[in-house]
């Protein structure tokens, strides 16, 4: 709001420019202004996607079926993990599903700015688009591994709890996560090129803190709160249940910590790119 | 006429060059900097080259004027069409604009190569500012302004160079704001297709808009 106040006067939009300092807020009102360009870029990442890989939409459910498949050899069988008095490969899936929007989510995200910048330094718009839009994309195909989902669930013959409905609100859940964390390392990747190097290393690293091999309820009492920090363990525990109804996953405590957690994570992502965003266009 | 359209005072802008701010920082330079050596780091800092792209630039343009900007090789001309469409942050001064900005610093940025054509008169438009049924209105419009309407629906890697600009401009040239802000990208294309263009920029003006345009040959 600071840099670019903007005032209707008889129906001339006024733009003042002038230097800004200090943390504002992201511009709500610029970002509504341009919701369509939201719409046409996630659309963009979709499609692009889907035109230039092989295998297409089939890649989004190969790489958690897949994985699926190798948990459920080693971590299942091998191992003998305990799964909640449910078959292992549906404990699994069902957590690798907003694993794999989440993971995914990562590592487009970070690249977004990085990838974009012919964008950034040509045209003014607000750069949250970026990578707001590169995790909306990944929402084809989290849908997409859905259905496959819905289909093993019918294969093994266990019916959705009444809990189903909340299942939306884990969704968004991740996603709150996805972006917040996105807007983190999309803008220090601007700076910072090292973040290339990092994210799949964190991203590998969280996998193992987000109980998707194994379940919560494999860590002692006492460490729960501290492992609910992460929030998708609070994402990964209402998938399983939501769907599978395990009681250990079940809403507690530990959810608000993650939620708590998630909106920390996304406004101060908010806060901190909108710092950084000044220095995009000459950085990039 | 003499509404005002882009008032700027002592717009400034300062940008830092040469290594190592320039190449892009790693963490480790970063700690270096800050925690092995903290005195260093603080003199470094001051020592860096900074230039200044602008400095003390005033001017003000009026609505259905066209003010064109001359000056040799990184003389700051793009720089400051980047300020006054806010690509950029000025590091001092004040501008006022009066109207939506439409800035061509590039033709067809934010074209994807696996896109068609059409897909890609979509994104860029709406990229341009424009809103979805703006760019539904005008496509036709916008088709024959370009003359590759039997291409389309082919992905632009395939358009000879020519062709990518043609569609590129013709989405431009659509753009209905207040303020055109055109920076040298004439300067490529046929001479043909430069005139078909230097035409509709001067029709942009006498409709009461305003057009700031970089160039090289008056
Ligand atoms: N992102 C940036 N970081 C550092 N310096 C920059 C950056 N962008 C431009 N400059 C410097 O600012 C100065 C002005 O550049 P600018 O692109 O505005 O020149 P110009 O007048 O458009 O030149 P040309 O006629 O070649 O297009 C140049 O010295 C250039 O090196
Ligand atoms: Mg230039």
């Amino acid at each position: 709001m600071e840099r670019s106040l903007t005032v209707n006067q008889s129906d001339v939009p006024v733009t003042i420019i002038r230097p800004s300092k200090g943390w504002t807020m992201i511009n709500l009102r610029d970002l509504w202004r341009y919701r369509e360009l939201i719409y046409f870029m996630t659309w963009r990442d979709i499609k692009v996607r889907y035109k230039q890989t092989l295998l297409g939409a089939a890649w989004a459910v190969l790489r958690p079926f897949l994985t699926m498949v190798v948990f459920s050899i080693f971590f299942g069988e091998l191992a003998g993990v305990p799964s909640d008095d449910v078959p292992y490969p549906i404990f699994a899936f069902a957590a690798l599903l907003p694993w794999e929007l989440f993971s995914q989510a990562l590592s487009v995200g970070s690249r977004s700015l990085v990838q974009n910048s012919n964008m950034i330094t040509k045209v003014y718009f607000p750069r949250v688009i970026l990578p707001l839009a590169s995790v909306l994309a990944g929402v084809v195909d989290f849908f997409v591994a859905f259905l496959v989902l819905a289909g093993m669930m019918f294969y093994y013959g266990i019916a959705p709890t009444s809990a189903v409905w909340t299942l939306p609100l884990y969704l968004f859940l991740t996603l709150i996560t996805a972006i917040g964390v996105s807007l983190w390392l999309s803008a220090m990747n601007v700076l910072y090129r090292d973040v290339g190097y990092v994210t799949p290393f964190l991203t590998q690293f969280w996998l193992f803190i987000t109980p998707i091999a194994y379940g919560a309820s494999l860590v002692p009492e006492k460490w729960r709160f501290l492992y609910a920090i992460n929030p998708m363990v609070g994402a990964v525990n209402g998938f399983r249940w939501a769907l599978l109804g395990i009681p250990s996953a079940a809403p507690n405590g530990m959810l608000y910590i993650s939620v708590g957690v998630s909106l920390l994570v996304l406004i101060s992502g908010l806060f901190y790119f909108r710092r950084m965003e000044r220095q995009f266009a000459d950085m990039v | 006429m003499s509404q005002i359209s882009i008032r700027a005072e002592k717009l400034g802008k300062q940008y830092r060059i040469g290594a190592p701010l320039a190449s892009y920082r790693t963490l480790r330079e970063l700690m270096g900097e800050r925690f092995s050596n903290p005195a260093r780091g603080l003199y470094q800092r001051e020592k860096n080259n900074h230039i200044w792209a602008l400095r003390d630039v005033s001017f003000e343009v009026y609505q259905g004027q066209a003010l064109g900007v001359i000056g040799r090789n990184g003389a700051g001309k793009s720089t400051l069409l980047k300020v006054i469409s806010r690509v950029t942050h000025p590091t001092e001064g004040f501008a006022e604009i009066h109207g939506r900005v439409g800035s061509l610093l590039e033709v067809g940025t934010g074209f994807h190569p696996e896109l068609t054509g059409r897909e890609n008169v979509y994104l860029n438009g709406a990229i341009l500012g424009m809103k979805r049924t703006e760019i539904d209105r005008k496509f036709d419009e916008i088709v024959d302004f370009s003359e590759v309407a039997n291409f389309i629906d082919t992905p632009v890697k395939r358009y000879s160079s020519g062709m990518y600009l043609r569609l590129a401009f013709a989405v431009a040239a659509h753009l209905e704001p207040e303020i055109l802000v055109v920076d040298e990208v004439l300067a490529v294309g046929d001479a043909e297709f430069q005139r078909k263009c230097l035409g509709k920029m001067s029709d942009v003006a006498q409709q009461g808009r305003t057009v700031l345009f970089v160039s090289h040959n008056m």
